[in-house]
C-alpha cells in the first residue's frame, strides 16, 4: 500500500533530485566545519533544505517539511549572523540532515515518514530560541522545547510562523499585497503539536502507523539515470545518419541485384560500408556515454561518512577529493559505494593514527585520507589513500600464521606484496580488539570480491610510517569486455584481457613437474600450467604449444592453449535462462561466430586441487616414442 | 491577449526541476500547455529577452539570479516592465511578501499549492490586465 497513489513519478523524480541536492549539503556541511563564516556556504545549505521543503510539501510528507524548515530556519539565522556555529549546533545539524536521509528511505519504500526523534526536533527548536544547547538526553530534551517559543518570543519568531505556514498554507495569504502574514502570537505548544498530528491524521487511510516505514525500506535499485541532453541528441544525431547510410546501402544493394559491378559501384559500397563502419562504433560510444556519470556523484557522500567516524574514534581527519568528474559507468558507481565506505572506514580506524599518537611521531596531528578517480587508458583507477602509519608485512604474515590462515612454509615464501594482500583473505584482521567502526575483518574479503566482480583487481601499495594506498583498476564499462580469443583445436574461447599478462611458447624443455604436476619456471617464478582442455573435460586433440600466463588475485598460473586468434572488444550477451558452470556469457564475432567466455575463476574453483596434469601432457609424440 | 489558454506562453522558473515540473503539471490541468522552464533567475531573463512569453513563474530562493532579483529586473526593462509576474515561495513571511509587492509582483503563492489555488491566482490576474 502506497501513500503516494498517483504521484509516484513526482516522488521518483523528487527523490532522485533531493537526494543529490542532499550529498550536496552533506559535503558543505564537511566544508561548513572548517570555514563556519563562509557565507557562501551558509547561504548554498539554507537554499538546500528550503528547496526540499518545497518539494516536500507537494508529496504532503509534513514531517520532512517541518524538520528541514527548522533547520531552513537555523542557517537563515546563521547566515545572518544572529547566531554563530558551535559543535553542538553543528551535531544537531548533521543529525537532522541524518533523519533528512532516513525520510527519504521511508518516502523511497512509498510510505510518508514519521515524525523525526523528539530529541532532534527539541534541540532544533531550543537552538532557534536562542538557548544552549547541550546533547540533551532523550528525557530531558523536551522540556527546553516546550519553553522555548513561549519564553523566548522575541528569540524566535520564526518557527511559530512555520506552523503559521503549515496550518495557514491558503489562508495565510488570501491577498497579494494587503494582508501580511498571521498574527505573531506564538501558538501554544499544545496547538502546534495538536495541528502536526491533525495533518498527519489526513495522510492516506492505509498507513499503517509511525514506525512502520522507516526500517522495512528495502534496498532497491535506482532504476533511472540523468543524463546530460546534449548527450542524448548525440546518440539521436547518429542514429539519424545511420538511417541515410542504410538508406545509400539499400539503393545501393539494387543496383547491385540488377547486376551494375562497375568499380564506381563498388566503390561507392566501399565508401558507405565505411561510414557505417565509422557511425557505428560512434554510436556505440554515444550511448556508452549515456550511462556515464561523474563519480562525484559517489564521492559526495564520503566527506561526511569519514567526518562521523573520525569523529566517534576521537581522531582527526580530513577526507581530499580528487577527480570528481572522472567519468564511470553507472552500474559500476552502484557496486563501488560499499567497497569504498569500507577502504574509507578502514583508513580512518585502521590507518591513521591518533593525534596523540602522531604527535609523537613528528606527524601533523590532522590526518588526511585521499580519495582519488582518474582514467588511465581504457582503465578507471580509483585510490584510497591514507598518511597513516602504514603496514608491516612482517607483522601482517605473523598474524596470519597466528591465526593459522596461512602455514609456515607459505609465509616464508611469500614477497612483500603477498604479505599486504593477506589483508583480504576472509577473517583476517591485525586489529586485537574488534572496533564497531570496522569490524572484525569482515569486508576487506568482500571488498575484493566486489571488485573482481566487477572485472576489476585491487593493488595495495604501503610503507611504514608513511601511509597504505589501496588502488583499485576498473574497466570504462561492463557492456564491453575486452577479451583475448584462445583455440581449443579449432574451437575458440574468450578469456578477459584484464587477466592475461603475456604469451609465451611453451617448450618441453622448459617444463617441469613438481608435485606430480607440470610447472615452468618464468623469470625465477615457479608457475603451474592448466591445460585449457582439462579445466573443460575436454579430450585433448593436440599438445598445447601456447602458454598464456593468466594473474587473478590469489592466483597466477599459466593456461595451455593450443592457439590464439588475438584480442577482441566482446560485447557480452548473457545466457538467457541458463548458466553452464565456468561459462560468463557469449559473444559474436565478427565473421559471425558465437564464441563463450569463459569464467576462469569459476573453472578453477570447480577444478579444486585437480587443476594440473602430469608433465607428459606436454610431450610430444615422438619424443614418447623415442 | 490571447482567449485560448493554450496560446498563452508561460515561463517557470525554478532551480529545482521536480518543482517545474510539479508547476508544468498544474498548468497543464489548468489547460495551460505552452510552457518553457528556466532555472534560475539569470538563465530565465535570457530566455525572457529571447523569446515572447507572456506569462512568468517564478520561485524565489534561486542561485545566481534569485526571483525578486528577476522581478526587478523585468520592472525595471523597459521592454518587459509590464509582464505578468507570479512569485512562488515556501515562506508566507510578512517581509518577503511586501518586498515582492513593493518589486512589483502580479501575485505571491505559497507551496504547497493545489491547481485550484493557482488557477484563482492567475484569474486575479487576467482580470487586473484585462484578459
Amino acid at each position: 500500500m502506497s501513500d503516494f497513489a498517483g504521484m509516484e513519478d513526482l516522488l521518483q523524480d523528487f527523490l532522485v533530485e533531493a537526494t543529490d541536492l542532499l550529498s550536496g549539503v552533506d559535503n558543505k556541511l564537511v566544508e561548513l566545519e572548517k570555514n563556519p563564516q563562509d557565507h557562501g556556504l551558509l547561504n548554498d545549505i539554507f537554499r538546500g533544505f528550503h528547496t526540499i521543503k518545497g518539494g516536500a510539501g507537494f508529496l504532503n510528507a509534513a514531517e520532512l517539511v517541518t524538520l528541514c524548515h527548522l533547520t531552513e530556519n537555523l542557517f537563515d539565522k546563521l547566515r545572518n549572523n544572529e547566531m554563530t556555529l558551535n559543535k553542538e549546533l553543528m551535531d544537531v545539524i548533521m543529525a537532522a540532515t541524518g533523519i533528512v536521509r532516513d525520510m527519504f528511505g521511508t518516502l523511497k519504500s512509498g510510505m510518508q515518514p514519521s515524525s523525526a526523534e523528539p530529541d532532534v526536533i527539541a534541540r532544533l527548536k531550543a537552538a532557534l530560541a536562542g538557548q544552549l544547547i547541550v546533547a540533551a538526553a532523550p528525557v530531558a530534551a523536551p522540556a527546553p522545547a516546550a519553553a522555548a517559543p513561549v519564553a523566548a518570543p522575541a528569540a524566535g519568531p520564526d518557527w511559530d510562523k512555520l506552523f503559521g505556514a503549515v496550518a495557514g498554507v491558503t489562508a495565510a495569504v488570501p491577498e497579494v499585497v494587503a494582508t501580511p502574514a498571521p498574527p505573531a502570537v506564538p501558538l501554544p505548544v499544545e496547538a502546534v503539536i495538536q495541528h502536526a498530528v491533525g495533518r498527519r491524521g489526513t495522510d492516506k487511510p492505509g498507513y499503517q502507523g509511525p514506525a512502520s516505514g522507516r526500517r522495512t525500506e528495502e534496498k532497491s535499485r535506482d532504476n533511472s539515470i540523468r543524463v546530460d541532453t546534449s548527450r542524448l541528441d548525440q546518440v539521436l544525431n547518429l542514429s539519424g545518419e545511420i538511417g541515410l547510410t542504410k538508406n545509400r546501402l539499400n539503393s545501393l544493394r539494387s543496383d547491385i541485384l540488377n547486376g551494375r559491378s562497375d568499380t564506381d559501384t563498388l566503390h561507392a559500397l566501399d565508401q558507405a560500408v565505411s561510414q557505417l563502419d565509422l557511425l557505428v562504433s560512434d554510436l556505440q560510444n554515444a550511448v556508452m556515454k549515456t550511462r556515464m556519470q561523474p563519480i562525484g556523484r559517489l564521492f559526495q557522500k564520503y566527506p561526511r561518512i569519514a567526518r562521523d567516524l573520525a569523529r566517534n574514534l576521537g581522531k582527526d581527519v580530513e577526507l581530499m577529493l580528487v577527480g570528481e568528474e572522472t567519468e564511470i559507468d553507472k552500474t559500476m558507481i552502484e557496486d563501488l559505494s560499499d567497497p569504498i565506505i569500507h577502504l574509507i572506514r578502514n583508513a580512518v580506524d585502521h590507518g591513521v593514527e591518533s593525534p596523540e599518537e602522531r604527535r609523537a611521531n613528528g606527524k601533523s596531528e590532522k590526518s588526511q585520507v585521499r580519495l582519488e578517480a582518474r582514467q588511465e587508458g581504457d582503465h578507471i583507477v580509483l585510490i584510497v589513500a591514507d598518511d597513516g602509519k602504514g603496514m608491516n608485512p612482517e607483522r601482517l604474515r605473523a598474524k596470519a600464521l597466528e591465526k593459522g590462515v596461512i602455514t609456515d612454509e607459505e609465509a616464508n615464501t611469500m614477497d612483500e606484496r603477498q604479505s599486504l594482500h593477506l589483508v583480504f583473505l576472509p577473517g583476517f584482521s591485525t586489529k586485537d580488539v574488534a572496533s564497531d567502526v570496522s569490524g572484525r575483518g569482515v569486508g576487506m574479503d568482500v571488498v575484493k570480491t566486489n571488485i573482481q566482480k566487477l572485472n576489476g583487481n585491487i593493488e595495495i601499495k604501503s610503507v611504514v610510517g608513511k601511509g597504505t594506498s589501496f588502488i583499485i583498476y576498473l574497466p570504462l564499462t561492463l557492456a564491453i569486455l575486452p577479451v583475448l580469443l584462445v583455440q581449443l583445436g579449432q574451437q575458440p574461447f574468450a578469456v578477459p584481457l584484464s587477466m592475461v599478462r603475456e604469451i609465451l611458447p611453451i617448450e618441453i624443455s622448459q617444463v617441469q613437474e613438481v608435485g606430480g604436476r607440470a610447472t615452468m619456471v618464468v623469470r625465477g617464478e615457479v608457475l603451474p600450467i592448466y591445460p585449457i582442455a582439462h579445466l573443460l573435460g575436454w579430450t585433448p586433440e593436440m599438445i598445447p604449444e601456447y602458454g598464456v600466463l593468466m594473474q587473478m588475485a590469489d592466483h597466477t598460473f599459466i593456461l595451455a592453449i593450443d592457439g590464439f586468434m588475438g584480442r577482441e572488444d566482446a560485447v557480452i550477451k548473457s545466457l538467457e535462462g541458463f548458466r553452464p558452470k565456468g561459462v560468463a556469457g557469449v559473444t559474436t564475432l565478427s565473421n559471425g561466430q558465437i564464441v563463450l567466455i569463459l569464467d576462469i575463476k569459476e573453472l578453477l574453483a570447480d577444478m579444486g586441487d585437480n587443476r594440473g596434469v602430469p608433465r607428459s601432457a606436454f610431450v610430444p609424440v615422438e619424443q614418447v616414442a623415442a | 491577449m490571447p482567449a485560448d489558454p493554450a496560446k498563452i506562453k508561460f515561463l517557470v522558473v525554478d532551480d529545482f526541476s521536480t518543482m517545474r515540473r510539479i508547476v508544468r503539471n498544474l498548468l497543464k490541468e489548468l489547460g495551460f500547455t505552452n510552457v518553457d522552464e528556466a532555472e534560475d533567475g539569470a538563465v530565465a531573463w535570457q530566455k525572457i529577452q529571447a523569446g515572447s512569453f507572456d506569462f512568468i513563474i517564478t520561485d524565489w530562493n534561486m542561485p545566481n539570479m534569485d526571483g525578486l532579483t528577476l522581478l526587478q529586473t523585468i520592472r525595471g526593462s523597459a521592454s518587459y516592465k509590464a509582464l505578468p509576474v507570479l512569485m512562488i515561495t515556501a515562506e508566507a513571511k510578512k517581509e518577503n511578501i511586501i518586498a515582492a509587492a513593493q518589486a512589483g509582483a502580479s501575485g505571491y503563492i505559497v507551496k504547497p499549492f493545489t491547481a485550484a489555488t493557482l488557477n484563482e491566482k492567475m484569474m486575479k490576474i487576467f482580470e487586473k490586465l484585462g484578459w
